[in-house]
């Protein structure tokens, strides 16, 4: 707008018409732009999912899925949300876009990304027009592993009594002849590789296996310091193929294995300590 | 859910000790490559029936920025630093005191400050607001020609300017 009074005052000054024709012309522009613009977004439909659970200091995924109705195009439709970058979304020969944006969790448990703008400067980039949307979106983040050393604390545990049948011999004693059917995973492939036939290690007898991951394996340390460990140590057994299983101050779950008990330890981890209603608010949804 | 490939990525990460990260950059204003072209054509056209008024020096200057402007979009040179800037700004203020001497506030000497003055704006377009005032200079060279004529030829080759300026701010939004 600035920039048209100073040309109408450079118009008026030289009282050339046509400069007056062109400032008018541009002023039409101006006010065409502003619908131009509102309807560069209006009728628009927007979906989002949040992506997959992550670690603290990951980037949660977020997918916006735009759609279109009829046969209007949209062009640059700009969407972002604090902390993340512009994304920029073309609906014109395809009806539905899908974009990813990337915001980073720096907490754990449940994460909510923000509200969403997306707007627009498309025709002209004189207006601009915006909206910011609340989606109901979450993802679960889970502690940051860090490192420690798991065998000395597997160790410890099996000196303190749990179990009284060391692993070594253990494993000699359960082998038996290899069924098919039986879990690839249970065959003892060293025994098998030096030729003598395949043989599978049973489980079925032993409680040595199943490891359990304790608040109180890591002393002198605070909650988050105490989970980031757990999480490492519960990430290297479940690589493992190991049963684990889990006690917190409040929280006990049995030792298992698979992507179930993966998922369900791994919530138990992102949850500890943080309100219980915000849980059960998360699992309706 | 986390699939068995990220919780070994993370494990990997785990054990190096580097944080699976990625960190976010400085977003910097890529202007289309269209927009450029638009521009720079806009440029050309409007500042075409001004140069046959203009010192011959300012034609030179106007096609060698045109030429940078371009090196710099291509990444072959980055944007000049504020020295050179300063420097080329004093330059050509002591270029134009010396061509027009005490005409200084005549509308040749105001038209030429303005041809100036888009083409070294043209090598400093890193934001949109930039690319923005290039194009409203651009308007304004044309509201200058109107000054000196408004024969209908004149009227009818500076609609066919405004058209491809207005098509200059259209492009830039687009991507």
């Amino acid at each position: 707008m600035g920039v048209l009074s100073l040309m109408f005052i450079g118009a008026v000054n030289y009282e050339a018409s046509l400069a007056f024709a062109m400032v008018f012309w541009l002023i039409g522009l101006f006010i065409l732009s502003i619908s131009y613009t509102f309807r560069n977004l209006s009728g628009l439909h927007i979906a989002a999912v949040a992506g997959s659970s992550i670690f603290v200091g990951e980037h949660a995924e977020i997918n916006v899925i735009l759609t279109r109705n009829g046969k209007r195009i949209y062009e640059a439709i700009q969407l972002n949300f604090p902390g993340s970058r512009n994304v920029v979304a073309n609906l014109i020969e395809n009806t539905e876009e899908r974009s990813s944006l990337f915001v980073v969790a720096n907490r754990r448990g449940w994460f909510s990304p923000g509200r969403l703008t997306i707007s627009t400067i498309f025709p002209f980039g004189i207006c601009r027009a915006w909206s910011l949307l609340d989606l109901d979106l979450r993802c679960l983040v889970y502690p940051k592993p860090v490192p420690c050393d798991l065998d000395w604390l597997t160790s410890q545990q099996q000196d303190s009594g749990h179990t009284n049948i060391t692993r070594g011999s253990d494993d000699f004693h359960a082998l038996r002849d290899y069924q098919r059917g039986d879990s690839l995973r249970h065959v003892a492939w060293k025994i098998a590789a030096s030729g003598r036939g395949m043989f599978t290690k049973e489980y079925s007898a032993n409680v040595d296996d199943k490891i359990w991951l304790k608040w109180d394996m890591f002393p002198d340390m605070n909650a988050e310091e105490r989970l980031s460990r757990l999480c490492f140590c519960m990430l290297q057994l479940d690589a493992g193929g190991q049963d684990y299983g889990l006690e917190l101050p409040g929280t006990r779950i049995e030792p298992a294995k698979g992507s179930e008990h993966y998922t369900r330890v791994m919530k138990a981890l992102a949850l500890f300590g943080l309100d219980e209603s915000d849980e059960t608010n998360g699992e309706q949804r | 859910m986390g699939s068995k490939d990220d919780q070994e990525a993370v494990c990997r990460h785990a054990k190096t000790g580097i944080p699976p990260r990625v960190t976010a950059g400085i977003e910097i204003y890529r202007l289309p490559r269209t927009a450029l072209i638009w521009i720079l054509s806009s440029l050309v056209l409007i500042s075409l029936p001004h140069m046959l008024r203009m010192p011959i020096w300012l034609t030179g200057l106007c096609l060698f920025c045109i030429g940078i402007s371009v090196l710099i979009f291509q990444g072959r040179i980055s944007h000049p630093g504020s020295k050179i800037k300063t420097t080329v700004v004093f330059l050509m203020l002591v270029a134009l005191v010396l061509q027009y001497g005490r005409d200084i506030f005549s509308t040749d000497a105001i038209v030429a400050v303005l041809i100036v003055g888009i083409s070294l704006k043209l090598l400093e377009m890193k934001k949109r607001r930039d690319v923005m005032l290039v194009i409203y200079l651009c308007y304004f060279s044309v509201l200058a020609e109107f000054i000196y004529s408004q024969a209908i030829p004149v009227a009818i080759y500076m609609s066919f300017c405004i058209v491809i300026i207005t098509s200059a701010l259209m492009s830039f939004t687009q991507t």
